[in-house]
Parts: structure tokens; C-alpha cells; sequence
């Protein structure tokens, strides 16, 4: 009889506790995913707005039922804003404006204007970190002005953008430069001396968004954007280019598919610190009419083409020392290589320009491109 | 019942084997009682008016119970004169009184056939033929047994030696195969009941026991519940004497032992412990003995009664595989564990089992040892997902969403909008349903339980989703998890999983993938400290033993698994001698071939 | 014969004796590894890892050789006869307490990793509680049985982690750093080996299980640890290298829980569960629960050698008894910090005083008294029990 009795008091309590939905069970559907998230500066200064982008139910509907993509023109995404002096106080302005949980562990996206100012940018960053939930790995853009723009552009090519950006990152030899970069990644950069992050940055247009420039950044100052042709030879040198092409013009020819590693070392010779890339690309021959194709002419076009490639990438790497930003990480590498002459430096920055930086480039041509 | 004639029924039974006084007919007496009860009731009835059934009861209990003390007492009184030292429990050697004796106990039944009749032609010698109608066979009755004895011609033996007539119809009547000979009653009883056709002989004490034993049986059946693709396809039936065969067939080594106990102080059921001498440790065996002799029970009707007896704890997992298949009683006993029959149940017990037996079939061994592995490593990933699916479900989908690829989450979340329950109470109502479904596709008729099977996936599946009680992915889970538990080839193997499933549940939805590896840590400390007979349950697995890892999850070639299981500490712990040497690996065919052909040419 | 000795029997597998031990000292310091030691020598934290591997390979060696004074009893129940009672009694009762403070650590700072990283509504106190509950569990079954659950739950989860710690090299951004470092500032190495040495510290459990092993593995089951040492600190090497060839020094200094984090970073695309690396860190669950529940065991075997308490009642009333103290006493301990701040402060000095004074007390006092201490052996040898 006892036994009964107990056996009933804990169902009943079982029960009970059931139902009640208990500490962090929450079904998927009573969450808002939040998938991307923008950190912009507020018209007020020394505050913040961001904005959390989810998914809508009704596209959330579709997609599972392998429905179709666009439903009539209503967007897919809707955006929540909140405003505040820390971000925790942005996000509870957002939780308040909506009817379910805001959920940041499925966050894939994190983009920030580079109108940021350093202190807010770090403060933003500092709070995403202790998110016990956020895992480190959303990719992280850079958008010119502000976030807003990005977190409403869909692209044709998938629902969401957050998915956009996740297969666009995700398949390294998919882009010209593979300089997508992790939350994890950019926060050794932020901690690490020696090494400035560089972040890419999504222009939005028409069709969706263009990615190919990196924002540079000092530290939690940002300092310029790069454009294509200087954002690609920093790919180059950063051994991350993979449909890198290339028009020699002597010989009307082109040069594609340059991809291959680059190795930094440092040097201390006399007192002078010596930075070294050495980088070794392969290469497809395009373009050039096959009969007068000799291997002279090969080899012709391949140095004709490190030549270019090493000046661009000197030419690149002087102006980065001109604005006191370290993206390829000379410092770091010198500090690994020659701890005791880093250490010697309590400001890297201001060695920093006075590298001097040599760039050996090959560009081996491994095919001749189609054949008739 | 009457509480009066359950006293009676226990004063009977003592007096049948406790010699009573000879002074002190107990005729008189129990006469004078019915007597006064009938003379009672009457009164009573002229009274009261009221209908005295319980009381007429008594009353004929008490005159069934007279009868039966006068035929004791004559059986007694008859015998008392030629040999003294005699008790209750003997038979006399008086016809008549057997015949009363017999009549007033078993007698009543209407498929104990009692015959008197006489022993040769013209100097007739009265004898008692008794059997259960049914249980043995006429055939032996009427031509070997007493078509012979009554055509006897040399019945004047019999008169001159009494004490010796049934060695005399041993020897030169009776066509039976089998017949012994018997004297106590309490024996004589249980030997018919069984199906042996009894003879009793005037003048003699001896009682001759004829083996008539014809069992209304099934041919041997095909298994039902285990079946195999390849490899023999024979189920025991029910009756003992066949399961013993079969076993014999595959075992026929002088080695094997057939040890017979009887369990059940009403049933009488016959129990044999089968083992093979020389390999089965013997310490197993005798501990398996003195657990079943330590049985008290009235009735053995079932093998899995014993079955509860032989597990050392209370375990919701089974520790006593039951099997239908001849042939895998027999590799069991050849592994060197010991076999357990039970007379008309046709399930086999082997044991000690251990956790992995339950996994293992004919189909691992008729098949390559690929198809083998495979098979098994299908089932252990049948175990998972009928275990871990609807619990990983609800933890990735309501606690731990993060931990999904976001297409997936998106999926998930799509299929639930709309649904009104937590996924916790999607999988209760899915589970309830299949539950139904299920206990009702056993019950029904076969013809019946097809249809309810396609009522029950398509009605109820789709319309369960069309009326956005359950998420779609739900029915895709819950269809898994329903197949994968049954893909254990043991059937009791599915019932503890589709018990702790529920535990898993429980602690998916309050500490997500957390809460399930606590869980199965739970079951798992739970397996690891069960032991049954000295063999750990977990074997090969904790305690880890890496030869008879070769036939666990994977199936290693049979050459590979020269030992017997290391945690069964056999007696010889090889089972196959390595042959280095690979006598005639190649045959010299194409010579043969073509001398053929020379010497034909 | 010697009932006690007898009573003790069924004991464990060699392997099981490794597996046991093994799983009671990783589980503390592997949250915290390499933080301590990189952020005292840089790149050169590598050879305090290693160092304290060397150390800790000597001071088994030394337990080894304590043990193998009386094999059959425990070290709580023969120092006192060893020592004088008073001595032997406060023995017991640190190593009682230095036990019971070690599980405290382990729970509280495994139930802030799951708090922060899965549970993040859910209490701590339950967190810790279901924890705790499962390892009383474990050790329920007693020796035996929580040895064989080891067996077959750790082993596999340990083989597990070990393949994702390879698995982790393809994270690897910076090759240069695989390269061994080069400079030796002896200071910050020893330094960086102290703070380390948390990892190791739990391995004082050899005095308590050694005799539990079946008398004629004592051997191999020593043969056996040291390999499994082995393992732990070739897996600690290549944790550490890929760890910091993905982080880079600096970072890591700057992350609580650096294992965790590299672990959360690994992810596999198109696979039902795309965080593998967080899916380990939630069987690390088996790791941290088995080093609970070998404390546990630990603990009421020491306390049951202690008070003279015998039986399986005895022990389970122990057991329980020392699990609800554990889930009562981890609420004390209010955050992670603390938490650190005790294994820093108090558990590496107890532990390591703990660790090298015992031997160094006990062996030249045995080697002095050597014929109590044979005797001793000889009264406690097990006869095995009769057959039949």
C-alpha cells in the first residue's frame, strides 16, 4: 500500500515537472533562431543598436516542406532592433519586442559596421565572448555603414543570409580568396600582438552581396578597406588565394587559377628586422593561341607573372606599414622566431614600419589551358 | 470451497503414507458422522427453509471421503496378513481394494479408464488395467497389452506364484517396449498420470508399469519467434522427451547429460538439466541443481517460472536466454553452459547468458562471417537509434539546439509550427499508439492483424499529422525507434530497452544530451555490476575480454574463434584444435583430369 | 586465513586497476590545461607537461613500492599499525578529506562547464546533483563493478577523445608552432609544472585500490599504469601542440577552459550533429562521472577502513551517504574562479604533500621496522577460497 502511494506521488510530481517546461527545455519552434546579427553604432554616441535577423515561421514552414523559395514577395527574414549601452541592454530592448525567446546559439553571422568606434566595437565584443552559449564559430563581416542593409538583402541564391554566407565561407576553393573568418579567428587576432584582424566585407547590391574586399583593422581601429585587386594579393600572400587570375599583358595571356601557399620568416640582420614571403603559386595557362604556345613562351609568361605578383605584394605591403597595420602577422611570426628581439619591442607598432619586407614570388604554370 | 474438507482432504493425505492403528476401524465412525449430518441437514432444511447447498456439499464430501477411507482400509486390511511391515502407501496385491482405491480417488475423473478383466482363458487371474484416456496410446493397450494377457495360456504359473506373476508377464506377455514395476501408490499415481498404463495382478504386490506414454503433441514445428534465413529450421515442440532428441541428434557424445528433476508438488513437472560432461564447469552445474532443487512451488506450468528462480537479481534484463531453436540449445551447450528443459513448455533456457548472447543467432553462424559482422553491428545500431532517437530528439530539438547544423534546426522547427505539444508529449501519444497497435496486431487473428497493421501506418500516421497533433519528423522517429528495438533476435531483449527508453526520456527533457549520457551511464553501471552464476553480464565487455571480443558486436571468421567464452570457465577452454598445415590446398585437379582422360583414350 | 582478505575477493583485471586510475586523475586539470603552463613559460609549457609526466612516473614508482609493503591492506589500515595509531589515524582522515575535496572540485568545475556551455537555465546544484548521483550509482556495484563500468563506458570515451584530439590537428593554422621550443626558462617551466601538476594529483588512489588487484597481476596492473601514463601525457603532448598551433600562446592565456574551446571549434559539416567537438565535450560526462565516482569509492573504503565498517549495508550507507555531502558541499563553491582559485591555492600543495611525503615518510619508518611490516604481510595474505 505504501508502495502504491509513493509510486502515484512520484508520478504525480513527474508530471508536474513535466509540464511545467523546466529550466532550458524549449522546443525549437517557441525559439527565434537568431541567425545573423548586426552590431551598428546609435545616433546617440557611446551606444549601440543591433539587430537580430531570424527567419520567419511562415519561411521556416516552407523550407522544411521543401517548398518553394520567395513567398510572394513577403521577405523571409524579419529583423529586431534594440538599442543600448552594452549589449546585454540591446538584447533585452529586442527580447522586449517580441513574443518568443531570442536564441543566440544558432547564430552564424556576426556583422559590424566599420563605423564602429574602437571602445564600443571592443565592448561588443568583450560581451559576444562571455555568451556561454555562442559558440565561437559564426563568421564574422564587415558591413560599410551600417548592418541594417546586409541583414535585408536576400540573395536569390538562398533563403537566408546567413545560409548565403555560411556556404560561401564554408567552400574554401569556391571563392577568389578564401578570407572567411571565424569569430574564434578574429578574437586571436584581437588578443595575439603582433597580428591585426582583417575581416571581409559584404557589399550589398542587386542580386545579393559582393564579397571581396577585407576591411583592415588596428586593434579595434579600423583603418581602411582594401579593394579587389590589393584584397586578392593579400589573399596571395596570405597563402589563401585560390581563383586568383591574372592578365599578362605582353603576351595577351591570362593566368589562372594561382593558387598555392606563402611562407613568412623573419630575419634579424644587424639590428634590421628582415621580413621574407616566400610564395609559390600554381598556375593554368588561358588564353593563348596554342600554336604559338612554345615552352620559352611558358616560361616567359610565368616569371613576367611573379614579377607582377611580387610587386603588387610589395607595393601592397609598404602601405599597410604606411598605415601601421600588421594583417599578415610579421610581428607575430618575429615574436615566434625570435622571442628574445620581440620582446625587446614594447611597441611593435612603432617597428613595425622600419621592416623591411622582401617578397619572393613563383608562379609555376602546371597546365596549358584547353586544347582544341 | 468448504473449509472443512480442505482439513479432511490434508487428514487423507497423511493417512495415505502414515501407517494407522489397526484397532480403530475409522468405518464406524465416519458413517455415524454422515449420519448425523444428513440427519442435520434435514432438520435444518424443515427449519429454516433456506437452501443448504454448502452443507449437501459437505455431505458428499464426507461420503467420497468414506468411500475413500473404506477402499484404504481394505487395501490395508488385505495386505496386513502377508507381509506385516507393510503402510498405507503400498499396494496389497487385493484387486478389489486397488479397484476402490482407485475408483474413489482418481477414479472420478472421466479420463482415468479403470478395467478389470481376467489374465488367460481358462484358469482366469483377475487383474486391474488403468490409464488416462489420451495420454496413452490405445493401440498399445488393446493388441500388445491386453489382447495378449488375456489370450494367456499359461496362467497356471501365475496361481502357483503370485509374488512373481508380473515378472511372468514381464517377461513372456506384454509386447510393451518399456515396463518397470512399482509398488508405491504415491509413485503409481504420478507414473499414470503421465501416461503409463498400469497393470495390477491379483495376489501380487508388484504393480507392473507398461510405457503406453502417447502424448497428444505437435509434430516438431518450425521457430516462430526466432526465425533464420538459412541454417536448420527446427523449434522444440512441447514435449520433453522430443526436446531431448533434438538436442541428442546434434550432440552425440556420451558426454552430454541429461539430469531430470521434478519441480511442482501438483504439477510434477519434469525438468532436465542438459550440460556436456567435460566441458561445463562443474561448480556451474551443481550451483544450477541446488538452485532448482530449492524451487517450492505447487505448479510448473511455464519455463520462464523457473527462469525468474535462476536470475540473481531483480533485473529488468533478461539472464536466462529462452530459446525455441534446437540448434542453438545445442551450440550453447557445446560453448559449455548448461541447458534447462521444462516438460510441455517448448521455450529451452540456457544459461548463464550474457548480455551479448541476446544478441546472437542462427543467422551468425550460417552466414560468412562478413554478412555476420554486418548483421550484428545492424542490431547494435538498431539498439541505438530504437533507444537514443525520440530521447536525441527531444534534447537537440528543445534543450540543445546549438548543437545541430542550422539547415537542420530550420527543418525541425518548420515541421513543428502549429503543433500545440512539447516534443515530450509527441512521443508519448506516438508511443501509446504504436504500443496499441502493436499489443493488438499479437492478439487479433492473423488475417485481422495485416489490415490493422495498414490501418495503423497509414490511417493513424497520416492523420495524425493532418490533424497537427505530431510534427511529421516525429513519425519518421518513431517508426525507427519501433523497428529498432525489435532488432534484437531475442524477444525479451526488446522488453527492458522499451522500458528505459522511457527513463532516457525523462532525462533528455530535463538535462538534454547531458541528462542521456547520465542515463546511459546509469544503465551501463547497471549491466557492469550484474552477474549471473559468477559470469558478468557485460562480458567481454566489462570485464573486458578481448578473445571473445571475436564474437561480439563483429563475428570473426570460425577459425579465429578457437576458444570458448572466457567468462563461462570451462573445463577445456578450446574449442577447436588450430590446424597449421592446410592439407590439400590445391588438388592436383588438372592432373587428375587429364590422366582420366589418358587412361580412357 | 584471513577473513578480510578473503571477504575482499572478487577483485579486479590489471587493466581494470589501470583504467581505475587513470580515470581518477585526468578528469581535474584537463578543463584547465595548458592555460597555466603557457601563461608561466610560453611555448615552453611544453616541458613542464612533460616534466610533470617524469614527475609523476618517479612518484608512482614510490606508491608502487609502499604498496607492495603490505599488498592486501589498504593504506589507511596498516599505517596505523605501521605508525602509531594517533599517526595513522590522521592519515586516513586527510586522505578522507583530500578525497572528498578533489571530487568537490572536479563537480562544481564540471557543472560550470555544462552550465555555461549546454545548461545555462539550469541550476548548477542539479547539474552537480545528477552527476553525483550517477557516480554513487557506478559505485554501487562495488569494486567489481564500477571497475568493469569503466571498462566499458571510459575506455571507449577516452579512445574517443583521443581520435577527436587528432581529429583537432586539422585546426592547425600555424604549423611553425609545432615545432619544439627552444628556450629553457628553467623558473617559469617549474613554475608552469606546479600549476599544472592539478592533472596529476589524483593519482594517489593506488594506495587505496592496489590491493583490490588479483594477487597475480599485481605486476602487470603496474606495468599497465605506467602505460597508461604513457598515453596520458603523449595525448597531453599532442593536445598542447595543436593547441597552440591553433591559438597561438596568447590566446590561449586568455581562455578559461582552452580544451573546451578548441573542442567547440571543431565542427562536421553534413553530419546530424555539425558541433562534434561539443558532442565529446558531453561525453566527457563519463570522464568527469567515473573520476566522481572512483573519489566516492574512495572515499568510503577509506572511511570504512578507518571505523572498522564491513559489509555491503556498510558501504552503500558510506557511499550514499558521502554523495549527498558532495552535492551539498559543491553548492559552497559559487563560481568558477573559486573554483580555481582552490585547486590553485589549496589542492596542489595538500596533493602534492600528500603525494611525496607518504612515500618518503613511510618507506624509511617500513624499512626500519621491517619485521612488523612482514608479519603484517603475511597475516593479511588472502588463502584463496576452498573450491566446491
Amino acid at each position: 500500500m505504501r508502495f502504491r502511494v509513493g509510486t502515484k506521488a512520484v508520478a504525480v510530481l513527474g508530471l508536474v515537472l513535466l509540464l511545467t517546461g523546466c529550466w532550458g527545455n524549449l522546443p525549437v519552434n517557441d525559439r527565434i533562431l537568431v541567425l545573423c546579427m548586426g552590431i551598428d553604432p546609435a545616433k546617440s554616441p557611446n551606444q549601440f543598436t543591433v539587430t537580430f535577423q531570424s527567419p520567419t515561421p511562415s519561411s521556416v514552414t516552407n523550407s522544411s516542406q521543401g517548398g518553394s523559395t520567395g513567398s510572394g514577395g513577403q521577405s523571409d527574414v524579419f529583423a529586431v532592433k534594440g538599442t543600448g549601452q552594452s549589449l546585454e541592454a540591446a538584447f533585452n530592448q529586442a527580447q522586449a519586442k517580441v513574443s518568443k525567446d531570442l536564441y543566440l546559439g544558432q547564430l552564424q553571422v556576426l556583422v559590424i559596421s566599420n563605423q564602429l568606434k574602437p571602445a564600443l566595437l571592443k565592448r561588443a565584443i568583450t560581451s559576444l565572448q562571455s555568451i556561454g552559449t555562442l559558440d565561437k564559430t559564426p563568421y564574422i563581416v564587415v558591413a560599410n555603414g551600417s548592418t541594417f542593409k546586409i541583414l535585408q538583402q536576400i540573395s536569390p541564391q538562398a533563403k537566408f543570409p546567413s545560409l548565403y554566407f555560411i556556404s560561401l565561407f564554408g567552400c574554401v576553393s569556391c571563392q577568389t580568396d578564401a578570407l572567411g573568418m571565424r569569430f574564434w579567428q578574429y578574437l586571436v587576432r584581437i588578443d595575439t600582438r603582433g597580428v591585426d584582424p582583417y575581416v571581409p566585407v559584404a557589399l550589398p547590391f542587386s542580386q545579393g552581396y559582393s564579397v571581396d574586399r577585407v576591411a583592415l583593422y588596428r586593434g579595434y581601429h579600423y583603418v581602411t578597406m582594401l579593394d579587389p585587386t590589393q584584397t586578392t594579393t593579400f589573399g596571395i600572400l596570405q597563402g589563401l588565394a585560390h581563383k586568383v587570375s591574372l592578365y599578362v599583358p605582353k603576351f595577351h595571356a591570362t593566368v589562372a587559377f594561382l593558387t598555392g601557399p606563402s611562407l613568412l620568416t623573419t630575419q634579424v640582420v644587424d639590428g634590421q628586422i628582415r621580413a621574407i614571403f616566400d610564395v609559390h603559386l600554381t598556375a593554368m595557362l588561358m588564353g593563348l593561341d596554342p600554336h604559338s604556345e612554345t615552352t620559352q613562351k611558358v616560361s616567359d609568361i610565368s616569371q613576367m607573372a611573379s614579377q607582377i605578383l611580387a610587386r603588387r605584394g610589395v607595393t601592397l605591403i609598404r602601405q599597410l606599414q604606411h598605415q601601421d597595420v600588421d594583417p599578415l602577422g610579421i610581428g607575430r611570426m618575429l615574436s615566434w622566431q625570435h622571442p628574445g628581439t620581440f620582446s625587446h619591442y614594447p611597441h611593435w607598432h612603432e617597428e613595425y614600419p622600419k621592416v623591411h619586407v622582401i617578397v619572393h614570388c613563383v608562379v609555376k604554370i602546371t597546365d596549358v589551358g584547353t586544347t582544341k | 470451497m468448504w473449509p472443512f474438507s480442505r482439513h479432511k482432504a490434508k487428514f487423507n493425505a497423511k493417512r495415505s503414507t502414515i501407517p494407522s492403528h489397526p484397532d480403530q476401524p475409522p468405518k464406524s465412525q465416519a458413517m455415524k458422522l454422515v449420519e448425523t449430518l444428513k440427519t442435520s441437514e434435514e432438520t435444518l432444511e424443515h427449519l429454516t427453509g433456506f437452501d443448504l447447498g454448502l452443507l449437501k456439499d459437505l455431505v458428499t464430501e464426507t461420503q467420497t471421503f468414506s468411500k475413500r477411507l473404506e477402499a484404504l482400509g481394505l487395501d490395508w486390511a488385505s495386505g496386513n496378513s502377508s507381509t506385516p511391515a507393510k503402510t498405507l502407501d503400498e499396494f496389497s496385491g487385493n484387486i478389489e481394494a486397488a479397484y476402490d482405491r482407485l475408483k474413489s480417488t482418481v477414479g472420478q475423473s472421466p479420463d482415468i479408464i479403470i478395467r478389470r478383466f481376467f489374465i488367460g482363458q481358462r484358469q482366469q487371474v483377475p487383474a486391474l488395467l488403468t490409464f488416462v484416456d489420451g495420454l496413452a496410446s490405445n493401440e498399445m493397450i488393446d493388441q500388445d497389452t491386453v489382447t495378449l494377457m488375456q489370450s494367456f495360456k499359461g496362467t497356471t504359473s501365475l496361481q502357483l506364484n503370485p509374488l512373481i506373476a508380473h515378472q511372468i508377464i514381464h517377461d513372456s506377455v506384454v509386447s510393451v517396449g518399456h515396463a518397470t514395476v512399482e509398488t508405491k501408490w504415491s509413485k503409481l499415481i504420478i507414473d499414470l498420470m503421465g501416461g503409463n498404463t498400469i497393470v495390477f495382478i491379483q495376489g501380487c504386490p508388484e504393480v507392473l508399469v507398461l510405457d503406453t506414454v502417447n502424448y497428444p503433441a505437435r509434430a516438431i514445428p518450425t521457430p516462430m519467434t526466432e526465425r533464420a534465413i538459412k541454417g536448420p529450421q527446427e523449434a522444440f515442440n512441447e514435449v520433453i522427451l522430443t526436446q531431448m532428441n533434438l538436442i541428442r541428434r546434434r550432440i552425440k557424445s556420451p558426454n552430454l547429460h541429461f539430469d531430470p528433476v521434478k519441480i511442482g508438488q501438483l504439477s510434477q513437472t519434469m525438468v532436465v538439466v542438459a550440460h556436456v560432461e567435460g566441458v561445463t564447469n562443474p561448480e556451474l552445474v551443481m550451483a544450477i541443481k541446488r538452485r532448482l532443487a530449492s524451487i517450492q512451488i505447487d505448479t510448473l506450468v511455464y519455463s520462464n517460472t523457473i527462469s525468474e528462480s535462476l536470475s540473481s537479481s531483480r533485473s529488468l534484463f533478461p539472464q536466462v536466454r529462452s530459446t525455441e531453436r534446437a540448434d542453438i540449445v545445442a551450440r550453447d551447450l557445446s560453448m559449455g553452459k548448461v541447458a534447462i528443459m521444462v516438460d510441455n513448455t517448448p521455450d529451452v533456457l540456457t544459461l548463464p547468458a550474457t548480455f551479448i548472447d541476446f544478441y546472437q543467432t542462427t543467422d551468425d553462424y550460417t552466414a560468412s562471417f562478413w554478412e555476420a559482422s554486418l548483421e550484428r553491428l545492424v542490431r547494435l545500431l538498431g539498439l541505438f537509434v530504437g533507444l537514443l532517437l525520440p530521447p536525441l530528439y527531444i534534447a537537440l530539438s528543445s534543450v540543445d539546439p546549438e548543437l545541430l547544423p542550422t539547415k537542420l534546426v530550420i527543418t525541425i522547427a518548420g515541421s513543428r509550427v502549429g503543433i500545440p505539444f512539447p516534443p515530450i508529449f509527441e512521443v508519448i501519444i506516438m508511443w501509446t499508439i504504436i504500443e496499441i497497435l502493436r499489443e493488438a496486431a499479437i492478439r487479433l487473428p492473423k488475417g485481422l492483424s495485416t489490415t490493422l497493421g495498414t490501418v495503423g501506418a497509414i490511417v493513424v500516421g497520416t492523420a495524425v499529422v493532418k490533424a497537427a497533433l505530431v510534427s511529421d519528423i516525429m513519425i519518421v522517429i518513431i517508426t525507427l525507434t519501433a523497428l529498432g528495438l525489435f532488432t534484437s533476435p531475442v524477444y525479451e531483449m526488446a522488453v527492458p530497452w522499451r522500458i528505459l527508453f522511457w527513463f532516457v526520456i525523462l532525462a533528455a527533457y530535463f538535462l538534454g544530451i547531458y541528462g542521456i549520457i547520465l542515463a546511459l551511464i546509469v544503465i551501463l553501471a547497471h549491466l557492469a555490476s550484474m552477474e549471473n552464476f559468477g559470469v558478468p553480464y557485460l562480458s567481454p565487455f566489462g570485464p573486458l575480454r578481448v578473445r571473445d571480443l571475436k564474437d561480439s558486436w563483429v563475428r570473426f571468421p570460425e577459425r579465429n574463434m578457437v576458444y570458448r567464452p572466457v567468462s563461462l570457465r570451462t573445463v577445456s577452454p578450446k574449442q577447436r584444435t588450430r590446424h597449421p598445415q592446410k592439407p590439400m590446398v590445391s588438388p592436383q585437379l588438372h592432373q587428375a583430369q587429364k590422366e582420366h582422360f589418358d587412361n580412357e583414350v | 586465513m584471513n577473513r578480510d582478505a578473503v571477504e575482499r575477493l572478487p577483485r579486479i583485471s590489471a587493466m581494470q586497476f589501470a583504467t581505475m586510475i587513470t580515470s581518477g586523475y585526468i578528469a581535474l586539470g584537463i578543463f584547465y590545461f595548458p592555460r597555466q603552463a603557457i601563461s608561466d613559460a610560453g611555448r615552453a609549457g611544453l616541458w613542464s607537461i612533460i616534466l610533470d609526466g617524469f614527475i609523476t612516473w618517479i612518484l608512482m614508482h614510490l606508491l608502487f613500492r609502499l604498496n607492495r609493503l603490505v599488498p592486501n591492506e589498504t593504506l589507511t589500515s596498516f599505517a596505523p599499525k605501521i605508525f602509531s595509531k594517533p599517526v595513522g589515524f590522521v592519515m586516513g582522515l586527510y586522505t578522507i578529506v583530500y578525497n572528498f575535496m578533489l571530487a568537490i572540485a572536479a563537480v562544481t568545475l564540471f557543472g560550470f562547464v555544462l552550465g555555461d556551455i549546454f545548461l545555462p537555465l539550469t541550476p548548477i546544484w542539479i547539474i552537480v546533483g545528477a552527476l553525483v548521483l550517477t557516480a554513487v550509482y557506478m559505485g554501487w556495484g562495488g569494486t567489481t563493478g564500477l571497475a568493469r563500468t569503466l571498462q566499458a563506458g571510459y575506455t571507449p570515451v577516452a579512445i574517443l577523445t583521443l581520435l577527436t584530439g587528432l581529429a583537432t590537428g586539422l585546426l592547425v593554422r600555424h604549423p611553425v608552432l609545432l615545432l619544439p621550443p627552444e628556450n629553457f626558462p628553467v623558473i617559469p617551466i617549474l613554475h608552469g609544472a606546479w600549476q599544472e601538476y592539478v592533472i596529476f594529483i589524483g593519482f594517489q588512489l593506488t594506495i587505496t585500490l592496489y590491493p583490490f588487484i588479483r594477487n597475480e597481476q599485481r605486476k602487470q596492473a603496474e606495468k599497465y599504469t605506467y602505460i597508461a601514463l604513457g598515453i596520458v601525457i603523449a595525448a597531453l603532448v599532442i593536445e598542447y601542440e595543436v593547441m597552440i598551433a591553433t591559438f597561438g600562446p596568447s590566446y590561449i592565456t586568455q581562455l578559461r577552459w582552452p580544451l573546451v574551446s578548441l573542442m567547440r571549434i571543431l565542427s562536421v559539416q553534413g553530419f546530424f550533429i555539425d558541433k562534434f567537438g561539443l558532442l565529446v565535450v558531453a561525453l566527457w560526462t563519463i570522464i568527469v562521472a567515473g573520476f566522481t565516482a572512483v573519489r566516492l569509492w574512495s572515499l568510503a573504503h577509506d572511511t570504512m577502513a578507518m571505523f572498522r565498517l564491513k559489509g555491503a549495508i556498510a558501504y552503500h550507507i558510506v557511499l550514499a551517504v558521502s554523495g549527498l555531502a558532495l552535492i551539498l558541499a559543491s553548492t559552497v563553491i559559487s563560481n568558477a574562479q573559486f573554483d580555481e582559485i582552490l585547486n590553485e591555492r589549496y589542492l596542489i600543495p595538500a596533493g602534492v604533500f600528500y603525494l611525496v611525503g607518504i612515500p618518503l615518510a613511510l618507506l624509511p619508518v617500513a624499512y626500519l621496522r621491517s619485521t612488523a611490516v612482514k608479519k603484517l604481510r603475511s597475516q593479511t595474505e588472502a588463502t584463496p577460497p576452498p573450491i566446491g
